[in-house]
């Protein structure tokens, strides 16, 4: 095996008006052909500098101030433009995370791989090339390619358009290809397809791959090496099972702690204390120290140094990784005892929320002319006939891939948004046609977490301002001084916060003020909208032991709406799987999870990225859910999964199954579910 | 509730906005407008004290003459002082653009966040209404107004104001459609606000960046404006003095003396000139493009 690329003590300096910012410093580490090499931290770790200083791709204020990048032996950092850029799209590839804004949108995607092309070989006709190109899209699984190549950017979906820019940066052959969080906007069945994709490509063409991700369970899933970088600096690097297995540096320790999972029943998660450093204002000493649960005192005084371990490199004092090696990661408290989980028995006055045959429209605006001719244009059905019960007290969890209605069915049950049909009973009240003067009073019973923090946090407000804003709406008089620092300390503010604006406050913090607001009024119900999205592993553990620890202490029901059924398994204690606006199963979190009903409740499960390299062996045990979620404007007859569904027989093109028990308190909508064996 | 109520006092307003004038004055270009445009203000302000001579006192024996320490810019051809009468027309200029682009804001505010807030047909129908105004010639409505109302400057700032309206009922609606798209207002119907509210506490201050900046760039094009209408005789009548009225007189004895065109064609063109900066200047900086990736 030849080595690729030799970084050796790479250290990238960033000039802006806060002064001179070394964003990565001493980065040392090599890719050896055909490998696979994850790079994994936090956002602001800088991953992606080291990525694009391997491009030479810094922006204009970003400079390569120390070391040596290697590539195939030269030094890139002393390469001339022209020479880098023979090397650029030929040798080195590279795709982005967003595939939104990676095409050019007024070309076709034909002449945007011809371009390509063109630029890197000589001497071969327009119909080769084409032919080239053509093969590349069928390799990486555009159905129809030989049409679809004419089609622009906007005629495919994200996951369609994350394919094509892997065909793109595959076409010329490269030696490595350089993938930045590439499925980080996709769904986890999309993620799981890409994955599936890069895997095979790599075996087939040979080509080394550089694969940078903030979520472990990819880089476990996927990667061969493993780099785990921390406030701009390397402090693990080695092989990727043996760092999952038993990782010596205590920030990849707290790293995996804090990953939720379904398949690791604790209590709370390892959340890890306060935030990545400023890098204008480094600690002295180890840059973790402040949030180790190791740290001694000479962490705060001396900077460590590289020890070798276990053959790993590890950025550590040598005293604490011998403490460290071989004990077990410590996912914090209790570890609850695997087996059936004691659930509070369903009773009928017990019905907090309770939907019946909800359905939600959207129709597109139509012009004048056509809505004098009658002509409707199709509906949008986001939420399609869902029968759902919220018990008081429960944590209800919602999951389902992006499209398929679950947000829009949070906030019709809180009447954000007009249903089309159907009922929504809360504490036995209709309240599906009450205006908005009666809706008042009940509005401080039911609560919403969004779900992207800064929207939903009127900019020009202070923070102080925004949590009393909910008692002076209600015209419920309070002393605002003593309830802001009584809210804020509840979801784990300082006083200090009130006084800031919004976008002063980190994610974190201003989800947390979020849920401040939610929580002002003593809610009884909550709807909180994909509770961690945006927000790093460690922060976003913080924010799921909040909303847990609320819950036991102000008795709260929640309805939690997530992608992910990590989160979806730690926070909720029964769960609802949507699809296409219909919820296609229905139970208890734990039973479901070991033995889901319908199949696609076990593709979801499937897709998981968990982060144990260990899991890749029982490859074959793993349903990939092909193709993508249908429109919701043309759903298919029949059972609207049944064209993905790998177990589809003739007559789920039939008929629509209806949401029916199959075991106490579990429903599921398949004529076969998969529990019962009838396969 | 009075005693809660007040999201930040206007010294922290103001504290939030100084960082905007320094910002203006580290650019050239922006300190020099904002130079003309505070020397501008304070001839406004100070003008009896600044003009050494009544602009409608006449002079019959010094007659458009050049010059000269008694008349530093000369006299006209009834014998008024023109440097008093640049002065005043710097009055009659404010007079003008000031309360022609406030009403123009004002209307164009309510219309603008009555046809984005509200939708479906109230929308299309005031998206109507403003393009048959914006569609009308300028001018050419201008004429027929003075025709119909007679010429003065009240018909004059309500002629501007009226045709200015469509820029800032366009400008409205589409930052009104865009902040409802945030999350904070689904909050607030959340917690159970009411309309008024939702618009007055939180759509309306997250608007009001971009109209402050369209009224700073659209003040020199009224002070023309103002000075257009007045040299056709359709605008302020004699003997108040305008600039463009002083052009105008000047234009019928240009052969004798050109220093009333001279001095009242420089001032109009470094006052909108101050002001194009000025405006521009504020663009830039708070552009909110720049200023709403701050937060993220």
């Amino acid at each position: 095996m030849a080595t690729l690329f030799d970084v050796r003590n790479l250290e990238v300096k960033y000039h802006t008006r806060a002064g001179v910012i070394t964003a990565v410093r001493d980065i040392s580490f090599d890719v050896q052909d055909g490998e696979i090499l994850g790079i994994v931290g936090e956002s602001g770790c800088g991953k992606s500098t080291v990525a694009s200083a391997m491009m030479r791709l810094l922006p204009p204020n970003g400079r390569i101030s120390r070391g040596q990048i290697l590539f195939k032996g030269r030094d890139l950092c002393t390469m001339r433009e022209d020479e880098l850029r023979t090397l650029r799209g030929s040798e080195i590839s590279v795709i982005f995370q967003d595939p939104m804004t990676g095409l050019n949108p007024v070309f076709d995607v034909q002449s945007q791989m011809l371009d390509v092309l063109r630029a890197h070989t000589r001497g071969q006709t327009t119909p080769s090339l084409r032919q080239r190109a053509l093969q590349m899209l069928e390799r990486v699984g555009i159905p129809d390619a030989a049409e679809r190549i004419h089609y622009y950017p906007h005629q495919f979906s994200g996951g369609m358009r994350q394919r094509i820019l892997i065909a793109m940066a595959l076409m010329s052959h490269p030696a490595v290809l350089i993938a930045d969080e590439p499925t980080s906007a996709l769904d986890v069945t999309l993620e799981a397809q890409i994955l599936e994709l890069i895997r095979g490509l790599r075996a087939e063409l040979g080509t080394a791959i550089i694969y940078i991700s903030h979520d472990l369970g990819v880089i476990a899933q996927l990667c061969d090496r493993v780099v785990v970088m921390y406030a701009g600096q390397i402090v693990e690097k080695g092989d990727c099972a043996a760092i999952f297995r038993d990782p010596r540096h205590p920030y990849t320790r707290a790293l995996l702690a804090a990953h939720p999972s379904h398949r690791h029943n604790v209590e709370r998660l390892a959340a890890i204390p306060g935030r990545v450093p400023d890098l204008t204002a480094l600690p002295a000493g180890c840059r973790f120290a402040d949030r180790c649960e190791y740290a001694e005192p000479l962490c705060h005084a001396q900077e460590p140094g590289y020890v070798l371990s276990d053959g790993r490199q590890v950025l550590c004092h040598a005293g604490i990784v011998e403490r460290i090696a071989g004990t077990q990661v410590a996912k914090a408290g209790t570890p609850v005892e695997a087996g059936p989980l004691v659930l509070a028995q369903p009773q009928v006055a017990d019905v907090l929320v309770a939907t019946e045959g909800l359905q939600t429209y959207f129709r597109d605006r139509v012009g004048m002319i056509a809505a004098l001719r009658h002509q409707l244009p199709a509906a949008v059905r986001a939420v399609d006939g869902v029968n759902i019960h919220i018990h008081r007290g429960d944590s209800v969890g919602l999951v389902g891939e992006s499209g398929s209605g679950k947000t829009t069915l949070g906030k019709t049950i809180l009447r954000l948004v007009n249903s089309t049909n159907g009922r929504i009973l809360f504490d036995g009240q209709d309240i599906t046609h009450l205006d908005d003067g009666s809706m008042r009073p009940l509005r401080s019973r039911m609560q919403m977490i969004f779900q992207d923090p800064y929207s939903s946090l009127s900019p020009r407000m202070k923070v102080s301002s925004l949590l009393i804003e909910p008692f002076q709406i209600q015209g419920i008089r309070v002393d605002p001084r003593e309830k802001v620092s009584e809210l804020l300390a509840m979801v784990g503010l300082a006083d200090e916060q009130a006084d800031k604006y919004p976008h002063e406050l980190s994610g974190g913090q201003a989800r947390r003020v979020g849920v401040a607001r939610a929580l002002a009024l003593r809610p009884e119900f909550l709807v909180a909208d994909e509770p961690t999205s945006g927000l790093d592993v460690s922060v976003a553990a913080s924010i799921l032991n909040l909303l847990k620890d609320l819950r036991e202490k102000l008795g709260l029901t929640y309805l939690i709406i997530s992608h992910s059924l990590n989160i979806i398994g730690f926070v909720s204690n029964r769960m609802g799987v949507m699809y296409l606006g219909r919820l296609v199963e229905f139970g208890p979190t734990a039973e479901i999870y070991e033995h889901p009903a319908h199949p696609y409740t076990e593709a979801l499960l499937a897709a998981i990225s968990e982060p144990d390299p260990q899991m890749r062996d029982s490859q074959g045990r793993r349903v990939l859910l092909q193709g993508e979620i249908p429109s919701p404007k043309n759903p298919p007859p029949g059972c609207p999964f049944h064209p993905r569904c790998q177990y589809a027989r003739p007559d789920c093109a039939r008929q629509r199954p209806e949401l029916t028990a199959i075991g106490p308190d579990h429903l599921v909508a398949c004529f076969y579910p998969l529990c019962l064996g009838t396969r | 509730m009075e005693s809660v109520s007040r999201p930040s006092s206007l010294s922290a307003r103001l504290l939030d906005r100084v960082p905007v004038l320094g910002q203006i004055l580290q650019r050239p270009l922006g300190a020099l407008g904002f130079v003309i445009v505070l020397v501008f203000v304070v001839v406004t302000i100070f003008a009896p004290l600044i003009a050494p001579y009544d602009p409608a006192k006449q002079d019959f024996k010094n007659l458009l003459t050049p010059p000269s320490r008694v008349h530093i810019l000369g006299t006209d051809y009834v014998g008024r002082d023109t440097f008093s009468r640049i002065v005043y027309g710097a009055r009659v200029a404010v007079e003008a653009a000031f309360p022609a682009v406030s009403i123009a804001l004002f209307f164009g505010l309510l219309l603008g966040m009555l046809a984005g807030y509200t939708g479906g047909w109230v929308d299309g129908a005031i998206l109507i209404l403003v393009d048959s105004i914006h569609a009308f010639p300028m001018m050419i409505l201008a004429l027929v107004m003075v025709a119909l109302l007679g010429p003065s400057l009240t018909n004059v700032v309500i002629i501007i104001a009226f045709a200015m309206i469509p820029g800032y009922a366009r400008v409205t609606r589409a930052q009104v459609l865009s902040v409802k798209e945030n999350d904070f207002v689904e909050a607030e119907l959340n917690l159970g606000a009411s309309t008024a509210r939702i618009i007055v506490r939180h759509v309306l201050p997250n608007i009001l960046g971009p109209l402050v900046i369209l009224a700073a760039m659209d003040l020199p094009g009224v002070i023309t404006f103002e000075a257009a209408l007045s040299f056709l005789g359709l605008g302020v009548q004699p003997p108040t003095p305008s600039w463009g009225s002083i052009l105008s007189d000047g234009f019928r004895n240009i052969f004798i003396t050109p220093w009333p065109i001279v001095a009242s064609g420089l001032t109009l063109m470094v006052t909108t000139l101050g002001f194009t900066l000025f405006g521009e200047t504020l663009r830039d900086v708070i552009d909110p493009r720049l200023s709403g990736t701050k937060g993220i």
